[in-house]
C-alpha cells in the first residue's frame, strides 16, 4: 500500500532526480580520481526506474507510443498494410455476416421454433380456402399465409413507383406475433386496405416520422391506412435477407399463399405430420384439387434455424455458394496476411541497425520483442477496425438495399418466363425475392385506379 | 507491478553494507560507495551499476529516506538517511550474514 502511494506520488521527478544524482556521482568520482566506476548509466536508470514504475502497463503504453511514432514515419508502409488487412478482414466479416443473415437469421415472430411450413400437393402454396380449412380443423394453434410474388404501385403524390409488397392473411401479424416499432398489428376486424410499412420504406419515404401511422398512402390507386411500422430488426419468414417494402392483408380470392402453421404447445413434428396426413386425406375428399392430390408430397418442415436448413432443398446450392464465397474471402485474407508479413519483413531488415544499436545500449531482447509486437498489434487493431467499418458498410447496405429490381420501365416489355434478365438485374441490387421456386416473375400493370384489388396479372 | 527483487546473497550483502554505512549519518550516493570502499580497506568495490538501483529499492521498501541537500562542495546532492525500519532490517541482515559467514568458515576450516 505504502509502495503504491510512493509510486504514485514520487514518480513525477524520478527521471530528473536520478539524472542529477548520477551526474553528481560522476562529478565527484572524476574529482577524486574515479575510484568507483558506475558503468552503463542507461541500464542503471532502467533498473532503478523499474522498481518505481507500474512496469507492465507503462511498458505497453510506451511501446504503443513508440509504435505510433515509428509507424507515422513510414505512412506508405502503414497505408498499404492497413489497406490489405482492412480489406482482408472486411471482406471476411462482410461475407460472414451476409452468410449468417442469409442462412441463419431467425424470422421476427414470437416463438419461431413452434412454426412449421406445410407442403400440400408438392407445394407450400395453397388457396386461402385451404388455409381456412386447416385453421378450422383445429390441429394447429394458428395458420397464416403470405404471398411474396407481388409488386404494387405506390403513388407518392408525384410519381408512381412499383414497390415490393407481401400479401398476407388477416391474422398474419397477430398470429405470428410480429413485433412492430410503431402502431398496431391489423386484425380480422380491420378492412382490407390497411398496410404495415417496413422500417426501410418508412425511413426513406416518411423520414422516420412516427406520425406516419394513421396516414393514408396510395397503393394501386386505392387509399390504404398505415397501421403499423416494422422495426429495423425485422426478418421475414422466408429469410435470405429479403426485405419487402410493405405488408398488406389484401389478396385475390385465388391467390396462392404460402402456408405457415404454429404447432400447439407440446405437439411434436411427427405428431403434426400424422395429423396433417389425415387432414390432407380429408381435404382430398371434401375439396378435391383437380391438378394434384393434397397428400402427394405432403411435408411439414420447421421454419426456423438449422432445422429448416436441413429440410429445404434450396439450401444445398446456397450453402455451397456461401462456402465458396467464404473460402474465397479467406484466400483474400491469406493473401493480405502474406502481403503484410512480407512488408514487415522488409521493414525489419531495414531496421537491423536500429535494433543492433538498442541491443548494444543494453535493451533486453524481450523488451525489443515486446516493442515489435506492439507495433504489429497496433497495425492489426487498426486493420481490424478498418475491416469492421468496411464490413458494416457492405453488410448494412446489403440488408437495407434489397428492393424490387424492376424499374418503372418494366411496364414497357414483357420479361421472358425464365427471367434471366431479372436475375441479372437483381444480382446488382442485392437479393430480393428471386430464390428457388419463388423466382416466378410478376409484374403489376399500370392499370387505371380500379376499385378492388383485381388488376394484377401474372406473366 | 514491479516488486523489488528478493535479495540474493550478494544483493543482501550490498543492502547490509549500505545500511551500515548510513548508520554514521546521512550521506549521498557517492559517499556511500566511498565509505564502503574505504571501510573495506579498498577491498570491496560497490558493484557497477548496482548502487543506485539498490538505493532506490531500499527507499521504496522504506528502509532509507532521501532528501535533497547541499554537498560539501556546495552542489545539490541527494542525501540518504536510515529509518527505524532500516535499522531493524539491518539487524536482521547482520544476523543472517554472521550466521552465514560463520557457517562458511566452519566448512572451510575442515
Amino acid at each position: 500500500m505504502r509502495r503504491l502511494f510512493l509510486k504514485l506520488f514520487r514518480r513525477r521527478n524520478l527521471a530528473s532526480d536520478l539524472d542529477a544524482e548520477l551526474a553528481f556521482h560522476n562529478e565527484m568520482a572524476a574529482a577524486n580520481g574515479n575510484p568507483v566506476r558506475l558503468g552503463n548509466e542507461a541500464v542503471i536508470k532502467e533498473n532503478a526506474f523499474d522498481l518505481w514504475r507500474f512496469n507492465l502497463i507503462e511498458n505497453v503504453w510506451r511501446d504503443l507510443v513508440y509504435a505510433v511514432r515509428s509507424l507515422s514515419r513510414s505512412p506508405g508502409f502503414v497505408l498499404s498494410a492497413l489497406l490489405s488487412l482492412g480489406l482482408g478482414i472486411g471482406v471476411n466479416t462482410a461475407m460472414f455476416s451476409i452468410a449468417v443473415e442469409f442462412l441463419l437469421s431467425e424470422p421476427s415472430v414470437a416463438d419461431a421454433q413452434s412454426w412449421v411450413s406445410i407442403y400440400l400437393g408438392d407445394s407450400n402454396h395453397a388457396k386461402s380456402t385451404v388455409l381456412q380449412f386447416l385453421r378450422d380443423s383445429g390441429v394447429f394453434q394458428d395458420v397464416v399465409g403470405e404471398n411474396w410474388e407481388n409488386s404494387i404501385n405506390w403513388n407518392d403524390g408525384h410519381d408512381t413507383h412499383p414497390i415490393f409488397s407481401v400479401q398476407t392473411t388477416k391474422n398474419y401479424l397477430t398470429g405470428l406475433g410480429v413485433p412492430l416499432a410503431y402502431g398496431r398489428p391489423w386484425t380480422e376486424k380491420d378492412p382490407n386496405n390497411v398496410v404495415a410499412l417496413s422500417y426501410r420504406f418508412w425511413r426513406q419515404n416518411f423520414h422516420g416520422d412516427p406520425s406516419a401511422v394513421g396516414r393514408f398512402i396510395n397503393l394501386d390507386g386505392r387509399a390504404y391506412t398505415v397501421v403499423g411500422i416494422l422495426p429495423p430488426s425485422h426478418r421475414t419468414l422466408i429469410g435470405y435477407g429479403l426485405s419487402p417494402d410493405v405488408y398488406l392483408p389484401n389478396y385475390l380470392p385465388d391467390t396462392l399463399l404460402e402456408i405457415y402453421a404454429r404447432l400447439r404447445p407440446g405437439m411434436s413434428l411427427d405428431q403434426a405430420r400424422t395429423a396433417m396426413r389425415s387432414l390432407a386425406e380429408r381435404m382430398d375428399q371434401e375439396m378435391p384439387n383437380p391438378d394434384v392430390k393434397f397428400v402427394t408430397g405432403l411435408r411439414v418442415t420447421p421454419l426456423a434455424g438449422l432445422a429448416r436448413l436441413k429440410q429445404e432443398q434450396s439450401t444445398t446450392p446456397i450453402g455451397l455458394f456461401f462456402l465458396i464465397l467464404l473460402m474465397l474471402a479467406c484466400l483474400v485474407f491469406l493473401i493480405a496476411c502474406v502481403n503484410v508479413a512480407s512488408l514487415l519483413l522488409v521493414r525489419a531488415s531495414t531496421r537491423r541497425q536500429e535494433i543492433a544499436v538498442r541491443l548494444s545500449l543494453g535493451a533486453s531482447r524481450v523488451r525489443l520483442l515486446q516493442q515489435l509486437l506492439a507495433e504489429s498489434l497496433l497495425l492489426a487493431v487498426l486493420g481490424a477496425g478498418i475491416g469492421f467499418g468496411f464490413a458494416q458498410l457492405v453488410a448494412a447496405d446489403f440488408r437495407l438495399a434489397p428492393r424490387l429490381a424492376v424499374g418503372p420501365g418494366v411496364f414497357d416489355f414483357e420479361p421472358a418466363s425464365g427471367t434471366p434478365y431479372a436475375y441479372a438485374a437483381r444480382l446488382g441490387d442485392g437479393p430480393d425475392r428471386g430464390f428457388g421456386d419463388r423466382a416466378r416473375h410478376r409484374v403489376t400493370l399500370p392499370a387505371e385506379p380500379v376499385p378492388g384489388p383485381s388488376h394484377q396479372s401474372r406473366i | 507491478m514491479a516488486k523489488s527483487a528478493k535479495p540474493t546473497l550478494l544483493q543482501g550483502t550490498l543492502d547490509l553494507l549500505i545500511l551500515h554505512a548510513l548508520q554514521r549519518g546521512e550521506m549521498h550516493g557517492y559517499a556511500i560507495a566511498q565509505c564502503i570502499h574505504l571501510l573495506s580497506e579498498e577491498e570491496l568495490r560497490v558493484e557497477e551499476g548496482s548502487l543506485y538501483p539498490a538505493l532506490y529499492r531500499l527507499e521504496l521498501d522504506g528502509a532509507i529516506k532521501a532528501k535533497w541537500g547541499l554537498s560539501e562542495n556546495n552542489r545539490k546532492a541527494k542525501y540518504y538517511a536510515i529509518t527505524a525500519r532500516g535499522r531493524k532490517l539491518m539487524e536482521q541482515q547482520q544476523e543472517t550474514w554472521s550466521r552465514l559467514s560463520v557457517a562458511v568458515d566452519r566448512v572451510l576450516a575442515r
